[in-house]
């Protein structure tokens, strides 16, 4: 099942990924990217700290165009700002002496603030070049003929148990809630396909061992452990109020638990802060409140690879609950890797849910784009764009 | 764009039966670096090829786990799984070479054995093979990772007309590279152009190349999409041209940076190179005639007849176009690549064009051999595939190959081969 779900991803993937039609190959310089984010950003000085993981997050992929990643307070990365007017819109420019060589784009236009459905708008009347669409919305922007780009899926969404909650310490009431839920249902009606079923902590693609952890909900075995307990808890289940799929994901757990005979609500809780996402992103998310027995929480992957992808995940999920965050053997072999999630896996302290790639609507002039993995940054420095060809050249014909 | 292949559609979901298995596996890991080497596009060996070194060492370990956790039955029965990129004709291969580890430890195939399922996965890392070995207490998974292929390890195809010979190919990008075969010992020295400096192995028959030097290119240009070529012209003296600097190849690099610097561009042409982009400034007037307007191009490719020579450029706007003595193009190919690369190969007389594909650097490529029949482009045979981008072809000295600069988007590698015509077919 596993692996027909793992097919049915790259079959969609490839069905989304529409490529434009080709031109030539070599890169073109000149033109102006434009690019548009959900997030209200500052501008990277005076500095401010974000506000908002998301913010964090559109903050730390713009200070990568501004500045050299080996030197972040040099400012000479591969653009520099030209204009910024807060909350609205930045200008970014080439610098013509970057590492690396000049930008193959002029310049990047960068508008804040806008909501998934206006940049899928502007995306399908080609207004913008570039923007991040909602995974649940991949499928639709492809309906829509906007031409999608994914990556592979690096964000984990899972359920957390919080420590110190009465009614849940009992492993089995942890069981049986993730023996209740049916991750297929999330992967094929919420998200379209467009993920992956997770049973482990860390996808197939980066560990080669996910296809070990079952997926498969287990609604006998979830009422059998549920029927145990003696006084059977009424649980509460939190999730991000600012985040559509989050609430999609609880009200379809809610529904599975119901179903097993389980006693479950779900309650929105107010966005996590951003203290400290820029540094890591898997700390985006926050401590689970402790009037939750059990929160959804989105978890990013920090590098493709197994060990310090799961060594990242570790550490944030050792600060919100009771499991073993010790640090791995160094090097750490495949079997130290399955050991570890298992371990983890088998506490019920954490329920992976479901592997989320990150989608990109692309217009259809933008080339060389690729959609960055885990630590990566948006590689636009490297895209060009289709259309008259640069300036400089055009000087020479008369 | 074509997203890597994960996860195929190829799996082996063979069941043998063979031993039984019994207490604890202790786990390890085998991991082999990417190697380098020279090797000749061969056609593929009719019999069952032999798995590559370190596969076997692969098998070998996880055949050793394996009957580890089979204690003292000598009964198991295998079944084996593909998940990987690999093909089911790699998969059978393994499975032969596991069930051939397992009988040389007296194991013996029986369904009523101890049931060892092995799936061959893939990670970020590489492959990984894993065995869960059913046990009376429970399910014991064992592992074993290995880097992925390379062109060492696979067979290369060829195309019927164009035949591709991979020299080199290592994991940061280069630009260019030059073989020339030594006088006097048999060694031929490979010279591969970095953005940043040229390296030199040394290539007998009997090993592959052995590292002999690097020297750094001063000032090399910052360029996103640096270009750089070697020339050997006929004072024998190999240079090297990168951006606005030209070095001589000698026992050590010596090199002169001067913005005023031509390139050779096509066979006696040169042209000024555009500092800090990739291409071309455009022929100069006493180049082409009387007439004074420059075209820029990325690549040139000149084509001598005995009235005289006409040339193709690919310019910035995406077509290639044709001239003849003039800046005034007679033909325009649209649907080209940014590299061209003249060719006479000697069996059909004329000269033929080697043409790279559209797209950009996620997705691969292709080379295909035209001819120009009354101005307009003819292909000729197939095309010459390629795992990944063609980031550089250049005309070789001898007129009847190309060298060829290409990234492998399975391997990471970027890779160096000639590519020349055959006439045989």
């Amino acid at each position: 099942m596993k692996l027909r779900l793992c097919l049915c991803l790259a079959a969609i993937s490839l069905a989304l990924a529409t490529v434009p039609a080709e031109t030539a190959r070599r890169p073109r310089y000149g033109g102006v990217l434009r690019l548009e984010i959900g997030a209200l950003v500052n501008p990277p000085y005076p500095a401010l700290p974000a506000t908002t993981p998301k913010q964090a997050a559109a903050k730390e992929q713009i200070d990568a165009l501004i500045y050299d990643s080996r030197n972040r307070e040099g400012g000479s990365g591969p653009f520099q700002v030209a204009e910024w007017e807060p909350g609205k819109h930045a200008t970014l420019s080439a610098n013509e002496k970057a590492p690396g060589g000049r930008p193959y784009v002029d310049s990047i236009q960068i508008q804040m603030g806008r909501s998934p459905r206006e940049m899928l708008l502007d995306l399908e009347l080609s207004k913008a070049d570039l923007a991040e669409i909602p995974v649940e919305q991949a499928r639709q922007a492809a309906d829509r003929s906007v031409r999608v780009s994914m990556s592979q899926p690096d964000e984990l969404l899972a359920l957390v148990f919080p420590p110190g909650r009465a009614a849940t310490e009992d492993a089995r009431v942890r069981e049986a809630l993730a023996q209740s839920i049916d991750r297929d249902s999330v992967v094929n009606f919420i998200l379209q396909k467009t993920s992956e079923a997770a049973g482990g902590l860390l996808p197939q693609w980066s560990s080669g061992t996910a296809f070990l952890f079952p997926t498969a909900a287990d609604s006998a075995r979830a009422k059998e452990l549920w029927a145990q307990i003696a006084a059977s808890p009424k649980l509460v289940l939190g999730y991000d109020s600012g985040d559509p799929l989050e609430q999609s994901v609880a009200e379809r757990i809610v529904v599975n638990a119901r179903e097993s005979g389980i006693s479950l609500a779900a309650q929105a809780i107010p966005p996590a802060p951003a203290a400290g996402a820029a540094a890591t992103p898997a700390t985006a998310t926050a401590t689970p409140p402790a009037a939750f027995d059990a929160r959804l929480i989105r978890l990013s992957m920090t590098s493709p690879l197994p060990r310090p992808a799961l060594t990242s995940l570790l550490t944030t999920l050792g600060g919100m609950t009771t499991i073993d965050a010790s640090p791995l053997p160094d090097p750490a072999t495949p079997e130290d890797i399955y050991n570890r999630q298992r371990a983890v896996v088998s506490s019920f302290r954490v329920v992976p849910l479901v592997w989320l790639p990150h989608v990109y609507g692309l217009s259809q002039r933008v080339r060389n784009w690729k959609a960055p993995g885990p630590g990566e940054t948006w590689p636009l420095a490297d895209v060009w764009l289709d259309g008259p060809p640069d300036a400089a050249s055009e000087k020479e014909k008369p | 764009m074509r997203p890597p292949r994960r996860f195929p559609l190829s799996r082996c979901g063979i069941i043998l039966s063979l031993l039984a298995v019994l207490p604890g596996v202790t786990f390890a890991q085998s991991s082999n670096p990417p190697t380098q080497s020279v090797q000749s596009a061969q056609p593929a060996p009719a019999a069952q090829p032999q798995l590559p070194a370190k596969w076997n060492d692969a098998v070998r370990a996880l055949a050793e786990k394996i009957a580890s956790a089979a204690g003292s039955s000598r009964k198991i029965s295998i079944e084996l799984k593909n998940i990987s990129s690999l093909d089911s004709s790699a998969a059978s291969r393994i499975r032969l070479a596991l069930d051939s580890e397992l009988t040389a430890r007296g194991f013996k195939t029986d369904a009523a054995g101890v049931h060892a399922r092995v799936t061959l996965s893939e990670g970020a890392e590489g492959y990984i093979w894993i065995a869960e070995i059913q046990r009376s207490e429970g399910i014991q998974v064992a592992a074993v990772s290995l880097t992925r292929l390379t062109n060492s390890d696979a067979r290369l195809r060829a195309a019927p007309m164009l035949q591709k010979r991979t020299v080199w190919e290592q994991p940061q990008p280069f630009l260019d590279f030059f073989e020339r075969p030594m006088s006097s010992i048999p060694i031929t020295v490979l010279s591969v152009l970095e953005p940043d400096r040229v390296t030199e192995y040394d290539t007998q028959a009997a090993r592959g190349p052995q590292f002999s030097g690097a020297w750094p290119i001063p000032n090399s240009s910052a360029s996103r999409d640096i270009r750089g070529r070697f020339v050997a012209p006929t004072n024998k003296t190999l240079k090297v041209f990168i951006a606005s600097t030209v070095c001589d190849v000698l026992p050590f690099l010596y090199c002169v940076d001067s913005p005023g610097q031509e390139w050779p561009v096509g066979d006696g042409r040169s042209s000024y190179y555009e500092l800090g982009r990739n291409y071309f400034k455009g022929l100069s007037a006493d180049e082409v005639g009387t007439v004074a307007e420059k075209h820029p191009f990325f690549a040139l490719s000149r084509l001598e007849y005995d009235h005289g020579s006409d040339w193709i450029q690919t310019e910035l706007d995406g077509k290639a176009r044709l001239y003849k003595f003039s800046t005034k193009s007679v033909a325009e190919y649209p649907s080209w690549g940014d590299d061209i690369a003249s060719v006479r190969p000697g069996c059909g007389g004329s000269w033929q064009v080697l043409v790279t594909g559209t797209g950009d650097w996620n997705q691969t490529d292709h080379i295909q051999l035209y001819e120009i029949s009354d101005d307009q482009p003819v292909p000729i045979g197939q095309r010459l595939e390629f795992p990944g981008p063609i980031l550089a072809m250049w005309s070789a000295e001898d007129k009847k190959s190309a060298r060829v600069v290409s990234r492998n988007l399975q391997t990471g590698m970027y890779e160096a081969s000639i590519v020349s015509v055959s006439c045989s077919d």
